[in-house]
């Protein structure tokens, strides 16, 4: 999984079927210091992660497990937001 | 399967459901001598791994393939606490200090 921060969302009115209700956002992962790293992905999210929270990413099929996601045409998706990342400097 | 160094703990009150119960650590990618990379991952654990240790991961459906993983929805996994590493004949980790 990635730990990454959220920088943004992506509307599209065109889309794959299937990929219809679901909310785009954008992230960025992050070092440990939580800083961007400039590596950016868009990823399916369905637990309303707000822009400059840090969330844990899930990949392929993985992502396709997260509730609500079956079946979908996608391969990243918002799979926790952190309270809290503590993390040794 | 890659060596990583375990940094912290990711806490999460909002996640998947299929999440509740998983025990998430933040780890950085390790060279064989233990040294620290920059590229971060979140990996589950089931093994008792903790700040510092060296461990092993597993990433993609590989990391489902233990009873515990089964089914969630997770890419990562540690699926061994390492003691030493040995590279062309030397213990570059670990062992006797």
């Amino acid at each position: 999984m990635l730990l990454a921060r959220v920088t943004g969302r992506v509307t599209a009115p065109v889309r794959a079927e299937g990929l219809d209700p679901c909310r785009l956002v954008l992230v960025e992962t992050v070092d440990r210091r939580g800083r961007g790293l400039g590596r950016r992905y868009v990823a399916v999210d369905a637990l309303g992660a707000r822009e400059g929270q840090l969330v844990v990413t899930t990949s392929a099929a993985a992502a396709r497990m997260l509730d609500g996601l079956s079946g979908k045409p996608i391969d990243l998706a918002v799979a926790a937001v952190l309270d809290d990342a503590e993390l040794a400097a | 399967m890659i060596l990583c160094r375990v940094i912290g703990r990711a806490v999460a009150t909002r996640k998947d459901a299929a999440l509740e119960g998983a025990k998430l650590l933040v780890v950085a990618e390790a060279d064989p001598d233990g040294g620290e990379r920059a590229d971060l991952h979140v990996v589950a654990d089931v093994l008792g791994a903790g700040a510092g240790d060296l461990v092993l991961v597993t990433i993609g459906s590989g990391a489902r393939l233990t009873a515990a993983t089964r089914a969630q929805p997770l890419d990562a996994l540690v699926v061994a606490i390492v003691d030493t590493v040995e590279a062309d004949g030397v213990v570059v980790y670990g062992g006797a200090p």
